[in-house]
């Protein structure tokens, strides 16, 4: 047994993030751990990385006991962790990045540059990639970074490899690559534990499946079997969701009519039209523009060339400012650094859009319509908080969502762009923003509604659009679509 | 939920800095006895306060976004030179304080605008060209501060009319007006920071520029804003640096630059943006005046007072440090009582 | 590879250094002497060595606004000890003023390290203790009757030649010290592993906790070594000045800063040179000499500084919008 963790049990101050959990590694294995934000599968990981120390349990590598040790240690120990945001160093070159680590582990004084080259070198071959050495790391994509910090991996001679959420920065070719040399050094015997909250993915590229519900672990799914996803969810959530079609509340007029936008090295030649009150999907890998086009109609990064006609009339989004003037509204996939200020409070948070409006004549915000808004907000999109003068980390991931939701709908916009709205929070969380979504489609508002989960695609849309290499492939409507006919033109559209 | 009754909400975000007072009032009164009490004592410290006061409180502006404004000790020796310049240019070199009140309205007029210029190019530079704020006011600062040596000859200009110098020198009700421009200023700061637009995106954009921008916050406007509000503690602050001094130099104040961003720290405001308050900036100017005053009574050496105000940001961040540790065992103690 | 070269920080340095060399000796031909040259390095040799302590802080995503406090009280202590033990030897003044001055540095970097507070506000707290419990121990006395043998360092001469006067001209001994010094950072910064791990703690200093750094130990060690950096420059500073002034160097970190943003280091970490840092404190020095020269009133000095300043900065913000905005984020089918 490569790893064995026995009755593993984290507290932190009173709240327990693992419960007695047991886990087991063999060697050649892809053993998937998923589960909501704060199930408690990160803090097993880190446990198993040395970062954090468990309260209580035993863990066992190549069946010696060990007692809780650093990470330093467990880089002896063979085992190494590539956390979500890779942890390498963009100031310095690829090779560096590759030895520093292992070389001040060994405890040396000095380096000689030319030292690990032939060894770094062999690695990179036998993986079959191409990899300047010589570059700034910074200067590389993510996928090749990604591809770095496993090198770094193996140069430590780690035999178990965590990988954090390794796909959600890359393209569904670089994902396809990532597996391919995931199983190729799974054949060399390396294991790894795999983090991810894309079912399809670990259906794909794990042999055993692990879900973890509120620092519980559930149970562990052997993989060699074909498993249903629905399996899993059922599993993660404790109870399966159900995807109700929404009828279409789409009118005649439309709101929102784009015409050959283009932004270089974004997207080209984009147009499309949106109706008051649509739902309009917009599906596709990442990397194929869904979300640069986003930005570009928001305003953050505005398009070079072609018009956008808000209502019948050609405007201008060359600043956000103009753009919300315009009434586009963007709820961006990055909810903790783009979607919210975490430090601040729920109500600030809240009413952060409205500001202009809340202003009196005097130039002063009127704080009795200022707190009015902020109750008024949480009440209407169901926020379950202690204080609204909380700071709004405090809330769950779904509850923070309906903050960034609520600060938008407060202004009321025409067209309300939702990057993957619903990543990582909670089932019922998810089902709210469906139901606010549509409670606001009636009354005319429209959406442009960007999303990895098909089936929610599906049940909340009433088209959709496929982009792929930053255009836009297909259209398609979702009365009679199926899952997999879904999947199949997002494939085609690649990235 | 919380059996304790909240406290009120100023003494809950400033316990800490508000028994760091008591303490230093204590100790300076037992040092001192009855002359730290006087009546004089008390209308000196209220004269002396409002320097570092003002300036204390534009540093505080710059700090909630993160930032330092290293430039605001030149903006206010320019902004009294050019007060200076404007008079001489229209009353002649030798006859600035016989300047008719329009005249001196006229030169703190021009000034103020000039102060606002350079909180305008700050802002600009900082939002516009993302670069940190440090480097900017580093390079406006070296300007500004070369100007003021270029347009003195590095000599000091004195020799004001007195309805400029009632500003810093004068007394309204008993209250001497260099204190009532600093109260001024900071309930202007106070209204600005709590209860406009550009106060809550301040510090929204302090905590997250990013994400306030994100939010359709301009972060241009914003920063500019910013900036001007800090020039015009630079302003303020000139106003009482001529009337307390009746001159105008281009090196006055150059030892208040870094006890000013130490204040903004010792008034909890955050060195990474986003949080700060003009009432805790208010209780650490008081702080470190009543040491600097209680010194003073005991003749210690200026230099020692420096270094006081030096100690008493290491033992604040020391007690700090340790509190959550102490706040533990207090806890403990009061369970296995209970 | 070729093309780098010239769109580096220091090749755009070196370049400027030469135009202004340039035009400067048009005016005043004097310039371009070598007396004139070993003149300006002399006098630009203790910024130099403060800068090479600042780089290093300024790499590992730190700041020091301590260091010309601690340079004047380790002058001062340095001096008034020898004064009164009437120990006359350069060497160990050399050895106590290092040493002097990593304890104070070591007490910036505990204070950072165990209590986590920003370094900017440590330094510019011990930088106020330092200034003010030497003014209250020395009463802001100057000191003069320096130990003859502290001369050594500003008054020995290599690589000598004969000026037209027959008086021997050659580079001060201080200013070699100061080249071996960056020679031996730069030696540091690159090829060792400890100057490695400071380089990449500014890159990115969660990594660095990730990846097994003994952060404690390094940030230990920078701000040692910045102190013992500005103890060395003050021993400098005396044997070239022959008085100890205690508020000699108050005021002047923010001029060294400068130069070190001027040489490309960023003020968030993990880029800089040590070729750039002397070749922005050279840029500093040329400039100051070249308009004394040309007659400019020192006055403007000042102004057309922040304006290099300014200018650098913008120069190195509208590379990175560029390089931001070249980037392929989508590959768009044509």
């Amino acid at each position: 047994m490569l790893l064995k963790a026995e009755k593993i049990t984290k507290r932190y101050g009173g709240v327990v993030a693992l419960d007695q959990v047991d886990f087991d590694m063999v060697t050649g294995e892809i053993h998937g751990l998923v589960g909501v934000n704060g199930c408690g599968k990160s803090t097993l990981m880190k446990i198993i990385a040395g970062a954090e120390h468990q309260t209580a349990g035993k863990i066992y590598i190549d069946d010696v006991e060990r007692a809780p040790y650093s990470p330093a240690e467990a880089m002896q120990y063979g085992i190494g962790i590539i956390y979500q945001d890779l942890s390498l160093f963009p100031n310095l070159s690829v090779y560096e990045n590759i030895y520093l680590s292992k070389v001040i582990a060994s405890g040396k004084k000095t380096i000689s540059p030319k030292e690990f080259k032939a060894g770094i070198e062999e690695i990179v071959k036998s993986l079959g990639i191409e990899l300047d050495l010589t570059a700034n790391l910074g200067e590389l994509p993510i996928a090749k970074q990604q591809l770095v910090a496993i090198i770094r991996a193996l140069f430590n001679k780690s035999r178990l490899i965590i990988l954090d959420e390794p796909t959600t920065a890359l393209t569904g070719s670089e994902i396809a690559n990532l597996f391919k040399i995931l199983n190729s050094l799974k054949a060399q015997g390396i294991s790894f534990i795999f983090i991810s909250h894309k079912l399809p993915e670990l259906l794909q590229v794990c042999d055993r499946i692990t879900v973890f519900k509120d620092g519980h672990l559930i149970n562990t799914f052997d993989n060699h079997q074909p498993l249903q996803q629905s399996e899993i969810e059922r599993a993660m959530l404790g109870k399966e969701i159900t995807y109700k079609k929404y009828p279409s509340t789409a009118g005649q007029d439309v709101v929102l009519k784009v015409s050959n936008l283009s932004l270089k090295n974004n997207f080209k030649d984009i147009s499309f039209s949106l109706k008051k009150g649509e739902v309009l999907g917009i599906a596709g890998q990442l990397g194929s523009g869904r979300t640069e086009l986003a930005m570009a109609l928001f305003g953050a990064e505005p398009a070079q060339s072609g018009s956008i006609e808000v209502a019948g009339h050609q405007v201008s989004c060359s600043s956000i400012g103009k753009a919300v003037e315009n009434g586009i509204a963007y709820v961006p996939e990055d909810r903790l650094n783009l979607g919210l200020v975490i430090d601040q409070s729920i109500r600030r948070n809240a009413t952060l859009c409205s500001l202009r409006r809340l202003n009196t004549f005097a130039g002063l915000l009127d704080l009795n319509a200022y707190k009015e808004l902020a109750a008024n907000l949480m009440v209407e999109l169901k926020v379950k908080f202690g204080r609204i003068s909380n700071k709004i980390s405090s809330l769950s991931g779904g509850n923070q969502q309906k903050v960034v939701l609520a600060k938008w709908l407060a202004i009321k916009p025409r067209i309300l762009i939702l990057d993957s709205p619903t990543v990582g929070i909670d089932v019922g969380a998810k089902s709210a923003i469906y139901e606010t979504v549509h409670a606001k489609a009636q009354e005319g508002m429209a959406f442009l509604f960007i999303s990895d989960e098909l089936p929610e695609l599906l049940s909340n849309c009433d088209r959709i659009l496929v982009m792929g290499h930053g255009r836009i492939k297909e259209e398609l409507a979702t009365a009679g679509l199926t899952e997999a006919q879904l999947q199949e033109a997002i494939v085609r559209g690649g990235a | 939920m919380e059996q304790q009754k909240r406290m009120p909400r100023i003494i809950r975000e400033n316990q800490i800095l508000l028994i760091v007072m008591v303490l230093v009032f204590f100790l300076m009164s037992a040092l001192n006895g009855q002359r730290f009490f006087a009546l004089d004592n008390i209308a000196s410290m209220a004269y002396q306060l409002p320097i570092l006061g003002c300036l204390a409180m534009g540093m505080m502006v710059a700090m909630l976004s993160g930032g330092i404004n290293l430039a605001i000790i030149a903006t206010a020796n320019f902004n009294g030179i050019v007060i200076a310049l404007v008079l001489q240019q229209i009353m002649g070199p030798e006859n600035m304080a016989a300047a008719p009140l329009s005249v001196s309205l006229l030169a703190i007029a021009i000034a103020f605008v000039f102060s606002m210029l350079v909180g305008v190019i700050n802002g600009l530079f900082i939002s516009l060209l993302k670069i940190p704020d440090i480097l900017v006011t580093l390079g406006t600062m070296t300007i500004i501060a070369g100007l003021n040596v270029a347009l003195t000859s590095g000599y000091t200009i004195s020799g004001f009319p007195k309805e400029i110098l009632a500003l810093g020198n004068g007394h309204l009700f008993g209250i001497p007006s260099s204190l009532l421009i600093f109260i001024f200023g900071c309930a202007v700061c106070s209204l600005l920071l709590n209860r406009t637009q550009f106060g809550s995106s301040l510090y929204m954009m302090g905590s997250n520029p990013k994400a306030a921008r994100f939010s359709n916050i301009n972060i241009v406007k914003v920063s500019v804003q910013q900036y001007m509000l800090s020039s015009f503690f630079a302003v303020l602050t000139s106003l009482v640096m001529i009337g307390q001094l009746n001159s105008v130099k281009a090196s006055y104040a150059d030892s208040y630059l870094l006890v000013s961003i130490l204040a903004g720290f010792l008034g909890n405001v955050n060195p990474f943006g986003g949080f700060g308050k003009v009432c805790g900036m208010v209780i650490s100017v008081i702080i470190l005046q009543f040491i600097s005053s209680g010194l003073n009574l005991m003749s210690v050496d200026s230099f020692m007072i420096t270094a006081m105000w030096g100690m008493i940001i290491v033992v604040v961040v020391v007690i700090k440090g340790s509190w959550p540790k102490i706040a533990q065992v207090l806890k403990e103690k009061k369970t296995q009582q209970g | 590879m070729n093309t780098k070269i010239f769109k580096s920080r220091e090749f755009l340095l070196f370049a400027f250094i030469v135009l202004f060399s340039v035009l400067i000796s048009f005016v005043n031909p004097k310039f371009l002497s070598y007396e004139n040259f070993v003149d300006l390095l002399k006098s630009y040799t203790i910024l130099g060595i403060f800068s090479l302590g600042v780089l290093l802080v300024l790499l590992s995503g730190g700041f020091d606004l301590s260091f010309t406090a601690i340079a004047q009280v380790v002058q001062y202590a340095v001096v008034y000890y020898f004064i009164a033990w009437a120990i006359d030897n350069v060497y160990v003044a050399i050895v106590a003023s290092l040493l002097i001055g990593a304890m104070l540095g070591f007490v910036n970097g505990f204070i950072i390290y165990y209590y986590r507070i920003t370094a900017i506000i440590v330094t510019i707290a011990t930088n106020s203790i330092y200034i003010g419990f030497l003014y209250v121990v020395t009463n802001g006395d100057l000191l003069y009757d320096i130990p003859y043998s502290f001369s050594v360092l500003s008054d020995t001469k290599l690589f000598t030649v004969l000026n037209e006067n027959g008086a021997e001209v050659g580079v001060c001994l201080a200013t070699v010290l100061w080249l071996l010094m960056a020679l031996g950072l730069h030696f540091f910064v690159s090829r060792t592993v400890l100057g490695r791990s400071i380089v990449a703690l500014g890159g990115n200093a969660l990594s660095a906790q990730r990846v097994g750094f003994n952060l404690r130990f390094t940030t230990l060690f920078i701000y040692t070594f910045v102190g013992s950096m500005a103890g060395f420059a003050s021993l400098i500073q005396v044997s070239i000045f022959q008085s100890v002034v205690p508020n000699s160097m108050v005021g002047s970190e923010l001029e060294v800063i400068a130069a070190v943003v001027l040489g490309g280091a960023s003020v968030t970490g993990g880029r800089g040179t040590v070729l750039g840092t002397c070749l922005g404190v050279l840029l500093f020095a040329v400039l100051s000499n070249g308009m004394t020269l040309m007659k400019i009133s020192p006055f403007f000095y000042e102004i057309f500084t922040g304006i290099v300043i300014l200018i650098s900065v913008t120069v190195n913000a509208l590379q990175d919008i560029q390089r931001k905005r070249s980037q392929v984020r989508v590959q768009v089918e044509e």
